[in-house]
């Protein structure tokens, strides 16, 4: 059960102006954390610093209890999980392959993997619904099926903050459904902290356990989807008109009109 | 297309590569222009024999192993780091560097021995000769990209490929305008030298052999600690530091260890193409990529390939043929049937 | 097992440290007494000790070396300068004689081996008289020395004598074609042009130089003597049509244009006066058609 909370964080990228400003988000085990906002709000941003590969200029994250940067990488990622949005394959590894390599911190320097590392590999692509491609050329895929073998990295290095970021961009309904349905899961039944950037309002209401709204670098808003994704709140912060249409199942719609 | 590496597979394949290394070295000690073989297997060699054996044809076989192996070992962690399976050794100007620094050896130490007396006992004690110069100027050429790139944080491939561009087309310069002032009668060692060969120079079997275990080490640095982040990396920086890899650490020193091997080879062999190119290209096909195996494979693999092609290089004309020509003809042929299999 | 994993490189880099302070022994030194096995890397070293009269003496050669005839009986050990090692070692030789030009690692090797490799460089006339003292001194044979010495001095000076009255002609030296290499000032060649009693067109250059075509026209020349084309049978020929187009140029206009016989010329050894000779018949054709004695 691992938390992670950043604390009033800043962030430049050289000496622009600060792509977050005074940001305290936090993910909490057993829930999935929604991040949402227009482009350049500081999404992307503020998740890297969640996951460590970005230092902020002030304010700190903590993993549970202990600063973020205080932990040696190999540890880090024993315990954090971080999906990019784009990952490069220029080289004919198979799908089985990359899925392994999401156990690299748990083995050691020049070992090969076990058979606990081959297990989790496997659950891995099970739930990502990868069999059939298991033995595929990861170069050969479609970008969908290749974004669903990174996810299935990331799954397999078992953490307990899984920090994911736009996880569905090339994925159609159906996949981008079950990715979501899958991190809810994760979330339940193994507890795992799940902070997602999404730019799919829809499936962040009905997924999201907390939702957290950045707008140019602040949270404009932050609790439960319900709260958070209103109307006003929304048209406001995207510019353009945004209407919340009930729907019979007791979820929304967020769609834009005119 | 392959299984995840295992143990028992990794350790078959290195088995099979290094048995066959040793074959074709013997093969490679066994051949040349004199008889030697069967008088030794008769019991008949004479001490002149074992003088060509060792100090001649061992002394090629082992430059082969190290300069194949070394560059091959260099190329596939530079594809790695390039993420580009068409990055060869010599892209970062470590070969017009290594150019430079013998051609400049060449042509002017025998004059700065003449004026510095400290330089000519330098040079009468082989601690300067000229596969040292070339190795300096090897180093020269990665210091000076390496300031390029340095303070950018990890390894930024982009400009590294460019600086490392600029830096052998300078140095390339720089050893055609040395070589067009020089007096004409340096220059068919000038050509000798760009030539390449696996003589190893004046470098006697116990010199040959140091070099060689040097180039294994860097080669079991390279495997033990550097394979498996460089398969993270090949996915992305951002990526690889979300396993945990410390990515900048890890490209420096790839980089400066394959540079170092690249090197060495260039230095005691001159530069030699597609082996640090075509080698890891196809073991890659035949093996997969995963690094743990295709780091020590390509070393084993350059090693052979180099004395293999060594063999008809110095038998089959009376004039000893630099072995980048053999490998070149090899190559081309090999590449091109490569590039065919891989569309259809 | 992190541990175990230093133990290879840093073994291995101690193997190396060893193996690179091994120490090496020399071989014993050869019995003392002259050379009595000689090998040749260049064909100017072989008609030296042939003239010396030590050919029996010679077990190897290089491929050019050509002159005297008995030369070519001896088994071909490589290039010029360039040794195919092993067939060189199996021939066992007590004194290497080999140019500077070749590939100095190999001579390195060789001296490792405990072999002696004296190396010689290429330089000008009174430069080859000293060498071929140095080689007679090498083999025993300074008497021998001397008297070549002498025999060639004497040749040169009655050669000198004879050309003495002749008009000092311009000529130029072409060692090389497209682009153009000359012969200029400081060459072995440019001395035997003087000793022929001619100016040298092109000695603004010094040594073997890349020459302009512009600067080759303004020289001038009268006369142009050509080696590009070896000693090939149509030399002659093919060195006239290749200059036959600049038609301005004096030594065409007079059909003074010949080809030279780089066999001969590039060779200061003990033919050198036959050289000059070479070159003065074409140079100064008046003195030898009042019927001078001697080869080509």
């Amino acid at each position: 059960m691992t938390r992670i909370a950043a604390n009033d964080v800043s962030f430049s990228y050289g000496h622009a102006a600060p792509a977050l400003a005074g940001v305290s988000v936090a993910v909490e085990p057993g829930r999935v954390l929604a991040v949402v906002g227009p482009n350049g709000a500081g999404k992307s941003t503020l998740l890297r610093v969640l996951a460590g590969l970005l230092r902020p200029s002030r304010g700190e994250v903590k993993l549970d209890d202990r600063p973020l940067h205080s932990i040696p990488g190999r540890e880090r990622a024993r315990a954090l999980a971080f999906l990019a949005q784009e990952s490069a394959c220029a080289f004919p590894y198979t799908v089985r392959e990359v899925v392994l390599m999401g156990r690299l911190p748990h083995v050691g320097t020049f070992q090969f993997e076990s058979e606990v590392d081959r297990l989790a590999a496997a659950t891995a692509i099970l739930e990502t619904g990868l069999e059939t491609l298991a033995d595929r050329r990861v170069d050969a895929l479609s970008a969908g099926e290749r974004q669903r073998v990174f996810l299935a990295m990331a799954l397999a290095q078992e953490p307990g903050v899984l920090l994911l970021d736009e996880p569905t961009v090339y994925l159609d309904v159906r996949h981008q459904v079950e990715a979501f349905r899958l991190l809810r899961t994760l979330a339940r039944d193994r507890g795992l902290a799940v902070g997602v950037v999404t730019h799919d309002l829809g499936l962040a209401s009905r997924f999201a356990d907390d939702v957290a709204l950045l707008a140019a670098g602040r949270l404009a808003g932050r609790g439960a989807p319900a709260e958070v994704m209103r109307a006003e709140t929304l048209t406001a912060c995207y510019g353009t008109p945004i209407a919340v249409v009930p729907l019979p199942d007791g979820g929304v719609a967020v769609v834009p009109t005119a | 297309m392959t299984r995840p590496l295992t143990a028992r597979r990794w350790a078959w394949t290195i088995g099979a590569l290094a048995l066959v290394a040793l074959c074709v070295s013997i093969l490679g000690v066994s051949i040349g222009s004199e008889d030697i073989a069967t008088r030794v297997l008769q019991g008949k060699a004479t001490q002149v024999d074992w003088t060509t054996i060792i100090q001649i044809r061992l002394v090629r076989v082992l430059v082969g192993l190290l300069a194949g192996g070394a560059l091959a070992t260099a190329g596939v962690v530079l594809q790695a780091l390039f993420r580009n399976p068409l990055a060869d050794p010599f892209v970062l100007g470590t070969s017009g560097g290594a150019a430079f620094g013998a051609v400049v050896g060449i042509v002017l130490l025998e004059d700065a021995g003449a004026t510095w007396g400290w330089v000519e006992t330098l040079r009468q004690s082989q601690v300067v000769c000229i596969p040292v110069m070339a190795f300096l100027g090897s180093l020269l050429s990665v210091a000076l990209v390496s300031a390029g790139a340095v303070g950018r944080g990890a390894l930024p491939t982009q400009s590294l490929l460019l600086i490392g561009v600029i830096a052998n087309y300078v140095f390339t310069a720089l050893v055609l305008l040395i070589t067009v002032k020089a007096d004409p009668n340096k220059l068919p060692r000038i050509e000798a030298w760009l030539l390449g060969d696996l003589s190893g120079g004046g470098f006697l079997a116990t010199g040959a052999a140091a070099l060689l275990a040097v180039s294994v080490a860097i080669c079991a640095v390279l495997t033990f600690w550097l394979a498996r982040p460089l398969d993270a990396l090949t996915l992305g920086d951002e990526q690889a530091r979300a396993l945990g890899v410390p990515v900048g650490r890890v490209r420096w020193t790839a980089f400066l260890l394959s540079s170092l091997a690249t090197a060495i080879a260039v230095a005691i062999a001159g530069v030699i193409g597609f082996v640090g190119l075509l080698l890891p290209h196809g073991f890659r096909r035949l093996f997969g990529a995963d690094h743990r195996l295709l780091v020590p494979a390509c070393f084993l693999g350059g090693g052979t390939l180099l004395v293999l092609c060594d063999i008809p290089a110095r038998t089959l004309f009376p004039q000893e043929l630099p072995v980048g020509i053999v490998t070149a003809i090899l190559g081309g042929p090999l590449f091109f049937l490569i590039l065919r299999r891989r569309s259809s | 097992m992190k541990r175990l994993l230093w133990v290879l490189p840093v073994g291995l880099l101690g193997v190396a440290l060893a193996l690179a302070l091994w120490p090496h022994e020399p071989p014993a030194a050869p019995p003392s007494g002259p050379p009595r096995r000689i090998v040749c890397l260049a064909p100017v070293y072989t008609e030296v000790v042939f003239a010396l009269g030590a050919g029996d003496r010679l077990v190897g050669r290089s491929q050019w070396c050509n002159f005297p005839p008995e030369a070519e009986r001896l088994p071909v050990v490589g290039g010029l300068g360039q040794p195919n090692l092993e067939q060189l070692v199996a021939l066992q030789p007590d004194l290497i004689l080999a140019p500077a030009l070749g590939k100095s690692d190999n001579y390195e090797k060789l001296r490792r081996l405990g072999f002696r490799v004296e190396e010689m460089e290429p330089g000008t006339f009174a430069d080859a008289l000293a060498g071929i003292r140095r080689i007679g001194g090498w083999l025993g044979e300074e008497a021998a020395a001397e008297a070549v010495v002498k025999k060639i001095e004497q040749d040169r000076d009655a050669l000198v004598k004879t050309l003495a009255g002749c008009p000092r002609v311009r000529c130029a030296l072409v060692v090389g074609h497209e682009p153009l290499f000359v012969s200029g000032a400081g060459t072995y060649l440019d001395d035997l042009l003087a000793l022929a009693n001619a100016e040298n067109a092109c000695g603004d250059a010094q040594g073997w130089a890349r020459y302009g075509l512009e600067d080759f026209l303004a020289r001038n020349p009268e006369v142009i003597l050509d080696s590009t084309m070896g000693n090939e049978r149509e030399a002659d020929h093919q060195v006239v049509a290749f200059w036959s187009r600049w038609t301005d140029v004096a030594a065409v206009k007079d059909g003074r244009v010949h080809a030279i016989d780089p066999d001969l010329t590039n060779r200061p050894g003990p033919r050198m006066v036959q050289a000059i000779e070479h070159l003065a018949r074409h140079l100064h054709p008046d003195a030898f058609a009042r019927g001078t004695e001697g080869g080509r």
